[in-house]
């Protein structure tokens, strides 16, 4: 599902990596700074540590892109100073002297052909909430040790179960966005249908000026479901042909199925409706005011994407340690403030920007997401017609 | 040892076939290990069975070349000519198509006029031509993006302020567009060996041809093109071949709204997780274009082209 | 040696060249007649072969003009003037038959069937080549495909037949043959040849004109006989075969010239030419080694020049034999005997007399 994360200012490279391959370069730091294992290390249960110190000490981490605190978060830069947990792989390293080895990818289908074959050698893995069942049905991924993760008390209640919490036993959630559409202001203003999917399906007037998610499986069925009254997670025959025929008459009006250069064309006005990611349309916003994003009335999804420890992988206690580190309060700020993406950790929006936490793009209110749910990727013939659908579309 | 060596030895001078052979081995290992190989592993795959998930099954079977051909109607349920597959494969081939045939159109005068009037500075011209090699190939298609788009794209702005329009034209996510992207991508495909073919060309011929009362034009229709048909056949070979199988321009250029038999097989190895069926369709995609470039070859050879390869 | 009654074929009037700071050709001034065999004769980069290219159209003048048939050619491309050229490297369509190749003019002035059919079938005879047609030029060897260049051009009856070092390429005896053909055919077809050639022999044996051209220059024009007996410089002298250079102050001797040199010295000369105002000043003379005898002893009463001297060396020719024999201790000069006479077998260190007429002394006229 093509889902791209993006730093606020800088421009994803995703569309530059994901067809050259080069995306599996290694983020490798040799050698980190032992350090004394500090105050901090006391939210560590001792057994883990004892686990970990029974292994090899190294990690090898598959994420996506531009999906971690690279750089060091200041307060010059941020509005608020988290130095001391970013660039987040560098200070894990230095903690508990492990070396880390980071390895990013463009798409979960590319993920997905990496790791399923077997052999990856990755320990921590991100899936996207919609993948966690074949992950599993797969017995790729393992169950986690609750225990270790003394952290996870940090996480919201709607990330650690029902609505949104996707299969605790397996995954830790990371980050977390609302697939909805950015428009810009100035070109729809008083028109009643923004914040309606109908925008998108019925904007014969913007014409040429609308681009949908190339996710069409997905994304494209998701929405036109939406739009006609349906959940999301419909399976049934009659209401999944409706949604494609309502693709199919959406199509001509479109410019294109795209994710990569949508948030770049929405700020240069080519583009006026674009269905998106929340952390997309603030970057859009960041270089065009008049940008907005809508979260549809009719419903979308909400995504997660956790972190899980692959089924194969030798190092169980290195990788929990990794996930109950990410899971502390200030580690997730760093992350999600240089990612802008939304954390669904509760205690770091303490540390998060005010202009961040209070921007109801990437936090929107309770009321913005009362008919939003979790995507479930069917299997069988609900599968293989959503596909059947995109094939037809796309031909 | 030593008999073995000097009775191998003199095998081989008795038999200069064999010898051949062994001197070959290098590019026979080559063909083998990049060429050979990765294709029976596609062969392979595309007569196992795709499992839920993705996983595949070792059943031999035949159904993924039946649903290349055949698919079930979505409405209907009824089985139906794969008129998708066999759409997109035509679409991609008349794509392909009209791509070399521009290529060769633009690329013919630049090659002739480098090989011809480039005097000393013809090898940079050359590399002129080579550098965009340099830079990554999607940075390239990006830039290519940046330039089309409207109407704020260069192009556009220019010739809206211009006053050539006075609407914006639609030069990205049409066909426009992928032919735009697949004739600049392939152009120095077509330049090179052309470029070659014209570099090798016997000057005082053409001077010739005109002494002896040729214009211009009939000089190139009746001694300068048949003269290069062999690089006129290379470069439509390392045009068309590359073109048909083309996936980044019409996902990026075209918007996904002009795709090609490449991103219809793309689809069902990642969206799908189906290597199975990706594979049988890639399979049948190799065949055809084969055969078309076996037939293309063969008259080509028929009618004295390749002799005219100097 | 023009003709005044024949009609002008082909004119250079002041024509110049450049390439560059080179000056390929130097204000060249020339005329050719009608149905004349003409050569240029020069070393390599004299020019000769760029002369011959502006009269193509190949190249265009920087400077002057080229008239052919009286018209003013400088702005006409190639395909617009009636002359035709055999390149040096033939430049056969390698893709064509002989048949294509001989009527590859004809079809681009789409002409009928019947007719290239008929003009290629006499042109073949012509050239000895029937039965060749179905060929391709690799399949031919260097004399057959020399004869397709020389028919390709010929049937198209250009006024002027430009020849650039067309036999270039061939192996000794088949030029000999060659030369012969293209003189045959020259005087069969009866237009007018101009041939570039940097071998004397084939300009002399095959021209009725000839001009040398040396650094972009025309230095003398005129028959072969003329340009081998009379060279007006050294350098004519020299190119056009070996010669000896004497040089010494004009005197009077007897009734007529003498040339007195430094080293005592006195030859006489043709008085042809000369007045009393070349007296005392120096002058060269150019002496062909075959044109000096070599006796045993002093005796022919006709030779006006008669010089005690001693073989020095000896070089066996074949046909004939080339001696060095030292005058006064000091003039080397070079003698060719033929190889039927017993002077032939005269050893070095032999004690020998050198004589020749005044006749075939060559005075060199310009400074």
């Amino acid at each position: 599902m093509n889902q791209e994360k993006v730093q606020p200012n800088g421009l994803s490279r995703r569309e530059f990596l994901k067809k050259t391959g080069a995306a599996g370069l290694g983020f490798y730091v040799a050698g980190a700074l032992l350090r004394s294992q500090s105050a901090f290390a006391s939210d560590m249960p001792t057994d883990l540590l004892d686990a970990v110190a029974k292994e090899d000490g190294k990690l090898n981490i598959f994420n996506w892109s531009y999906y971690i605190a690279e750089d060091p978060v200041t307060d010059k830069d941020y509005g608020v100073d988290l130095t001391d947990v970013t660039p987040t792989i560098e200070k894990f390293q230095q903690e508990f002297n492990i070396s880390v080895t980071y390895d990013t990818f463009e798409s979960q289908e590319e993920m997905l052909a990496k790791v399923r074959p077997g052999g990856s050698g990755y320990d921590v893995v991100v899936f996207t909430n919609y993948y966690v069942p074949q992950a599993k049905g797969l017995k790729l991924i393992q169950p986690l040790d609750r225990s270790w993760l003394t952290n996870a008390e940090n996480l919201l209640s709607r990330f650690q179960g029902p609505p949104f919490g996707p299969d605790p036993e397996f995954v830790v959630p990371y980050l977390w966005g609302v697939t909805g559409y950015a428009y810009n202001q100035g070109a729809v203003h008083g028109d009643s249908r923004v914040g309606h999917w109908s925008l998108l399906f019925r904007g014969n007037e913007y014409k040429n000026k609308m681009t949908m998610l190339d996710s069409v499986f997905i994304d494209g069925v998701n929405a036109a479901l939406a739009h006609l009254g349906f959940s999301i997670n419909e399976r049934s025959r009659v209401p999944l042909l409706a949604a494609g025929d309502v693709l199919m008459e959406q199509k001509p009006l479109l410019q294109a199925y795209t994710s990569g250069t949508v948030r770049d064309q929405l700020a240069t006005g080519d583009v006026l409706i674009a269905q998106l990611w929340t952390g997309d349309a603030l970057a859009a916003q960041q270089q065009n005011a008049a940008i907005q994003f809508a979260f549809p009335n009719e419903g979308s999804d909400v995504w997660v994407d956790s972190m899980s420890v692959l089924a194969e992988s030798k190092r169980p206690a290195t990788a929990h340690l990794w996930m109950n580190y990410i899971l502390r309060p200030r580690v997730a700020a760093g992350i999600a403030t240089w990612v802008a993406y939304a954390t669904p950790n509760n205690a770091a929006l303490d540390f998060i920007p005010e202009a961040q936490r209070t921007s109801t793009v990437i936090y929107p209110s309770d009321d913005d997401l009362k008919n939003y749910a979790l995507f479930v990727l069917p299997e069988g013939d609900a599968l293989a017609l959503r596909q059947q659908i995109a094939d037809e579309l796309l031909g | 040892m030593r008999s073995v060596r000097h009775r191998l030895g003199r095998f081989l001078w008795q038999h200069p076939g064999a010898k051949a052979g062994t001197a070959l081995s290098p590019i026979v290992f080559w063909i083998a290990l990049f060429i050979v190989g990765p294709l029976f592993v596609v062969l392979f795959y595309s007569f196992l069975t795709s499992g839920p998930f993705g996983s595949i099954q070792y059943n031999p079977t035949l159904e993924n070349y039946q649903k290349t051909f055949v698919a079930n109607d979505l409405r209907t349920n009824e089985p139906t000519p794969n008129w998708l597959y066999l759409n997109i494969f035509g679409r991609s081939l008349a794509l392909a198509f009209v791509t070399t045939l521009i290529c060769m159109l633009l690329g013919y005068p630049v090659a002739y006029w480098i090989a011809l009037r480039g005097g000393r500075y013809k090898n940079l011209w050359i590399a002129l031509f080579i550098m965009p090699f340099w830079t990554s190939y999607v940075v390239r298609i990006f830039a290519w993006m940046f330039l089309l788009r409207d109407p704020s794209g260069f192009i556009n702005q220019l010739l809206l302020q211009s006053g050539l329009i006075q609407e914006p034209v639609q030069l990205l996510y049409n066909v426009t567009g992928v032919l735009i992207g697949m004739v600049y991508t392939y152009l120095p495909f077509a330049v090179i060996p052309l470029y070659a073919s014209l570099e090798r060309l016997d000057r005082s011929v053409l001077e010739a041809a005109s002494d002896l009362g040729a214009r211009p034009w009939q000089r190139l229709r009746y001694v300068t093109l048949p003269l290069t048909r062999g690089g006129i056949m290379s470069a439509c070979v390392l045009t068309f071949v590359p073109a048909v199988g083309e996936y980044l321009i019409p996902d990026l250029m075209g918007g996904s709204k002009v795709n090609m038999i490449g991103n219809f097989i793309a689809d069902k190895f990642l969206r799908d997780q189906n290597w199975t069926l990706g594979s049988a369709m890639s399979v049948i995609l190799i065949l055809i274009v084969m055969a078309i470039l076996i037939i293309y070859l063969w008259r080509g050879h028929r009618h004295g082209i390749l002799e005219g390869d100097f | 040696m023009i003709n005044k009654d024949q009609s002008l074929s082909v004119e250079l009037i002041s024509v110049t060249k450049r390439y560059g700071n080179v000056v390929a050709v130097d204000s060249i001034n020339l005329t050719i007649a009608s149905g004349e065999f003409f050569s240029f004769l020069g070393p390599s980069g004299c020019g000769k072969t760029t002369t011959l290219r502006m009269i193509a159209g190949l190249e265009r003048p920087d400077v002057g003009k080229v008239r052919i048939n009286g018209e003013l050619v400088n702005d006409l491309p190639p395909y617009e003037r009636n002359v035709s050229t055999v390149f040096q490297r033939l430049a056969l369509f390698p893709h064509m038959t002989v048949a294509e190749n001989i009527a590859f003019g004809l079809k681009i002035q789409r002409q009928s069937r019947n007719a290239i059919e008929a003009k290629t079938k006499k042109i073949l005879d012509l050239v000895h080549l029937s039965g060749y047609e179905s060929r391709y030029p690799e399949q031919l060897s260097g004399g057959q495909q020399q004869r397709v260049a020389l028919a390709r051009s010929l049937i198209l009856e250009p006024e002027v037949l430009l020849l650039d070092e067309p036999l270039a390429a061939l192996d000794r005896k088949l030029r000999k043959e060659m030369q012969i053909e293209l003189r045959r055919i020259q005087q069969e077809v009866g237009i007018t040849f101009i041939y570039v050639t940097h071998d004397q022999k084939e300009a002399l044996s095959m021209s009725d004109r000839i001009s040398v051209m040396h650094q972009g220059k025309i230095i003398q024009s005129g028959s072969p006989q003329e340009i081998y007996e009379h060279p007006k410089t050294p350098f004519v002298a020299d190119f056009l075969g070996a010669s000896n250079f004497l040089s010494g102050l004009l005197v009077k001797s007897g009734n007529g010239f003498g040339l007195q040199m430094a080293d005592g010295l006195l030859i006489h000369i043709e008085s042809r030419g000369l007045g009393a105002s070349d007296l005392n000043t120096n002058k060269m003379i150019t002496l062909r080694p075959e044109a000096i005898e070599i006796s045993l002893q002093k005796m022919p009463l006709g030779a006006k020049n008669c010089f005690a001297g001693v073989v020095v060396n000896k070089v066996y020719l074949g046909d004939s034999t080339e001696f060095e024999v030292l005058l006064n201790q000091n003039e080397r000069l070079k003698v060719y005997v033929d190889g039927h006479r017993k002077e032939a077998q005269l050893s070095i260190a032999a004690d020998v007399f050198v004589h020749w007429d005044d006749a075939v002394c060559n005075l060199i006229r310009s400074d």
